[in-house]
């Protein structure tokens, strides 16, 4: 766009261009580059909502200094793919009888956006969207966390999420007679 | 030896799949993501280790779901039910969702399924749970 004209003209034409521009540059924290919806960050973030509102947007890049690359596209392909979807009608399942339900279960395309991600992947986006302030991602990210855990022993929870059982014998024990209210079946 | 946090142990392991990631995220995520289990599951998340004691205790939600399933009997709900309402702390409840163990309208025990639920309801909405009835 920057043709033949004085420098302050043209600098002037760029902020003018700049600021109508209706993406913004994210910057991973191992300096790469990510182009979002302006729309679409300030909708699912709080945290971009608030940089953007407040004037604190880079153009060459907003520093994310606590989110990787990875973690970055998926959170910027989420916010892609979420401006591009149509919301559902039928959300809540019909077999609740009495619920609040603040939470939306998530869509065909939330479920595979996250079905595909590896462990670590899916870690780095929990973390990423709870940085951003993303609470549509978060809930949809914890959903699925709470979908591994779900029907599972206290010894395959442990043996999928590498937890290290640092209790001691006496100390399990002690925890399974105060609440034997929840451990019934034992 | 110095004391290790979460923290400072994932930064040191840098192995992929040796990582305990989960126990890394933050208090609230994991109340959060709690509050997506049925509420028996989520109290016994207690015994997984240390990280998990308390953590049922602010999980911001109530969830009964196919208690038949779960508890022999409706007084064994009953039981679990009253217990985690007593036990939990202040905090807000924003999810109630509560169905109930089935009955025969009929029988003469009727009456023992739905013998707490107007007091959950109330415990509900007294911690500013958005209700919505189905």
């Amino acid at each position: 766009m920057e043709v033949d004209k004085g420098k302050g003209e043209a600098e002037e034409t760029r902020k003018v261009a700049e600021a109508d521009r209706d993406t913004v540059t994210l910057k991973s924290s191992d300096g790469k580059l990510f182009e979002v919806s302006k729309e679409a960050a300030a909708r699912l973030s709080t945290v971009l909502a608030g940089m953007i509102a407040g004037g604190s947007i880079d153009d060459n890049g907003t520093d994310l200094k606590q989110i990787g690359s990875e973690a970055l596209e998926n959170v910027v392909d989420y916010c892609n793919k979420h401006a591009n979807s149509i919301p559902s009608a039928a959300l809540i399942s019909s077999s609740i009888s009495f619920n609040t339900a603040p939470f939306k279960e998530p869509e065909e395309w939330e479920r595979k956006f996250v079905d595909r991600l590896s462990h670590d992947a899916l870690f780095d986006l929990v973390e990423a969207a709870n940085f951003l302030g993303m609470e549509r991602l978060l809930d949809v990210t914890c959903h699925k966390i709470s979908e591994m855990m779900k029907g599972k022993s206290p010894d395959q929870i442990r043996e999928v999420f590498n937890i290290k059982n640092d209790y001691t014998k006496e100390e399990l024990e002690e925890i399974r007679q105060e609440l034997a209210w929840a451990f019934y079946d034992d | 030896m110095p004391r290790r946090d979460v923290r400072s142990r994932r930064e040191e392991t840098a192995r992929p799949g040796t990582e305990d990631r989960l126990g890394a995220l933050p208090d609230e995520a994991l109340q959060h993501l709690l509050s997506f289990l049925p509420s028996d599951d989520a109290v016994r998340t207690c015994v997984l280790a240390r990280r998990w004691r308390d953590l049922w205790k602010s999980t911001p939600a109530l969830r009964i779901t196919e208690p038949e399933c779960r508890w022999k009997k409706p007084e064994d709900m009953n039981e679990f039910v009253n217990h985690l309402l007593l036990l939990r702390n202040r905090s807000p409840l924003e999810i109630c969702e509560l169905n109930s163990y089935p009955y025969h309208t009929m029988s003469e025990q009727r009456d023992r399924p739905c013998r707490y639920i107007q007091l959950w309801i109330r415990y509900a909405l007294a911690h500013k749970a958005r209700m919505s009835v189905l």
